[in-house]
């Protein structure tokens, strides 16, 4: 399915995690290595999944934003460097944007020492639909989203990636380096430790 | 504190784990990341551009300015003529493709089967779609697409690429693998499946696509061309690091390389070569490599040869993978080689 439009005069179709996509993907990337329009194409492809990762590692729309912009910026100045690899572009993009992540959250962690209570990172969210829904809704959903911050590291960016980014197992262990049968055991892990919380708490 | 809910199943889990990772970027935040990317793309120049130019500043200001790109695609494209497109794009195949134009026409979105190429490689499909009723997309796409021959085979699409011409019509060309096997030349039967158009309208950032059910199924016969398939196993060894070409594709449209690599040290990623092709003196770029995730790599090249016989010159230069490690940068690990493969195709 086409998610994206196009910003330049050719405009390439994304289809959802496929072996197509990636090999647009690969595609895309090495155009742009040394034309700007294919890396614009690139950006447009993956912004929401990037910020959608982010969004969730950070709990704020704001920062999200930001880190985004890190991400694509970053990228931009290694995409000379960069080659195909297990994943594709899609888990070369959250491996930065994941240590983008990592380097926020310690910059965070130094400055909440200074900070006075009530000024932890803005978790508010401008969603229309959760807006929309009640408020036990949104209460339900902010806890399972406590729970899965509450795993492992690991494992948290595990379900992370999957649920927020929309990544597949493949591209997930190209991300975090792992083998794709040894992230679908980490995936099950990280589901069965979360079902474990909700137990634990009933 | 509200009742606390269990997990349900695995698959109920799931389901509220996308919603509560659900979000859309606030305008505001959307036009502010938009803005400080677009200005980043405007000001990088390519470190290394050998083979193609950078684009042109102006075509670097219009890139990720979709209103902008709008009226520039409705003016530009109205001038160009669209088969300038097609044979800019489709390049050699293009220019080899039978001429079909056969026309179906669903619901008021009209699509064209201009032209189609296969050899022992690829297919080259170019379909044009036009919206008769004019309902103001700002673009219309051609989005998944199958052929299937006669055999029940299914060739899988490889890329694409649409080109709006105005916002109601666009020229799209779709490549698709070859059916594994053995290269059967020929004059065969194949049918185009063409399910759903994609159309836009363009009115905020980001702008999400429609897809509309147009299921057109284009029936027609085309001489397959030929191409060379072998197995030549020839090998090179540098630095304890054996690659060996398990498998080569020769075809006029492109040269397909099948390449396992024993010996290399494990790495985060797949590793990638660095290579290049020669045959009958003419170098052939490589522009496309992909991995399963093991040893081999599959790599294809931007031209074909229309006689693949003779001597041919595989050179990886280097192997190059990725490590990853919390807290840390990304290292890239190369290995140099060169590793230089000598064969001959009959």
């Amino acid at each position: 399915m086409l998610q994206e439009g196009s910003v330049t005069g050719i405009e390439w179709a994304r289809l959802d995690s496929s072996a197509e996509a990636e090999g647009r993907d690969e595609e895309l990337a090495a155009a742009a290595q040394t034309d700007s329009q294919a890396f614009a194409l690139l950006y447009r492809r993956h912004q929401m999944d990037i910020f959608r990762f982010l969004r969730a590692r950070t709990g704020s729309n704001d920062e999200a934003a930001d880190l985004t912009a890190v991400v694509f910026e970053r990228a931009l100045t290694a995409i000379g460097r960069y080659r195909p690899s297990g994943g594709g572009v899609i888990a070369w993009l959250f491996t930065i944007a994941r240590h983008a992540a990592l380097d926020a959250e310690r910059t965070r962690r130094r400055h909440r020492s200074v900070l006075a209570p009530g000024t932890e990172p803005s978790t508010e969210t401008h969603d229309p639909s959760l807006l929309e829904d009640g408020v036990l809704q949104r209460e339900r959903m902010a806890e399972l989203r406590d729970r899965v911050e509450r795993l492992p590291s690991v494992q948290r960016d595990a379900i992370t990636l999957r649920y927020a980014g929309g990544l597949t197992a493949r591209e997930i262990a190209g991300t975090l380096g792992k083998s794709e049968a040894a992230t679908q055991k980490l995936l099950s892990r990280a589901l069965a430790a979360l079902r474990e919380s909700f137990r634990e708490d009933a | 504190m509200h009742d606390l809910p269990d997990a349900g199943s695995t698959e109920a889990l799931e389901s509220r784990l996308v919603d509560a990772y659900t979000v859309v970027i606030p305008p505001q935040l959307g036009a502010r990341l938009e803005q400080r990317v677009s200005a980043a793309i405007e000001l990088w120049r390519p470190s290394n551009s050998a083979g193609t130019l950078p684009a042109s500043p102006r075509r670097r200001r219009l890139a990720l300015t979709p209103v902008l790109l709008a009226v520039f695609l409705v003016t530009a494209a109205a001038a160009a003529g669209f088969f300038h497109f097609y044979d800019e794009a489709g390049g050699l195949a293009w220019q080899r493709a039978e001429h079909l134009g056969l026309v179906q026409t669903v619901d008021g979105y009209r699509l064209t089967l201009e032209r189609v190429y296969a050899d022992a490689n690829r297919m080259l499909v170019g379909v044009t779609v036009v919206d008769e009723q004019n309902r103001g997309w700002s673009q219309v796409a051609i989005d998944d697409a199958t052929v299937t021959d006669t055999s029940g085979g299914r060739w899988e699409e490889a890329s694409g690429m649409s080109r709006p011409e105005g916002g109601g019509m666009a020229t799209n060309l779709i490549w698709f693998d070859a059916v594994p096997g053995p290269a059967v030349p020929g004059r065969r039967a194949f049918s185009l499946s063409v399910p759903e158009v994609a159309v836009i309208k363009v009115a905020s950032t980001p702008t999400p696509w429609r897809n509309v059910e147009v299921d057109v199924l284009f029936s027609f016969d085309l001489t397959v061309g030929g191409g060379a398939q072998a197995t030549p196993h020839a090998a090179a060894e540098s630095n304890g690091v054996t690659i060996t070409l398990d498998r080569i594709v020769a075809s006029p449209s492109t040269v397909r390389l099948e390449l396992d690599v024993a010996g290399i040290p494990p790495a985060s990623t797949a590793w990638a070569p660095i290579m290049s092709v020669r045959h009958a003196g003419v170098d052939l770029a490589v522009v496309l490599t992909t991995s399963g995730g093991g040893s081999g790599t599959t790599n294809w090249t931007s031209g074909g040869v229309d006689d693949p016989s003779g001597e041919w010159i595989v050179t990886v230069t280097e192997e190059v993978g990725e490590q990853y490690a919390e807290g840390t940068a990304d290292t890239q690990i190369r290995l140099h080689g060169p590793w230089i493969l000598h064969f001959t195709l009959p």
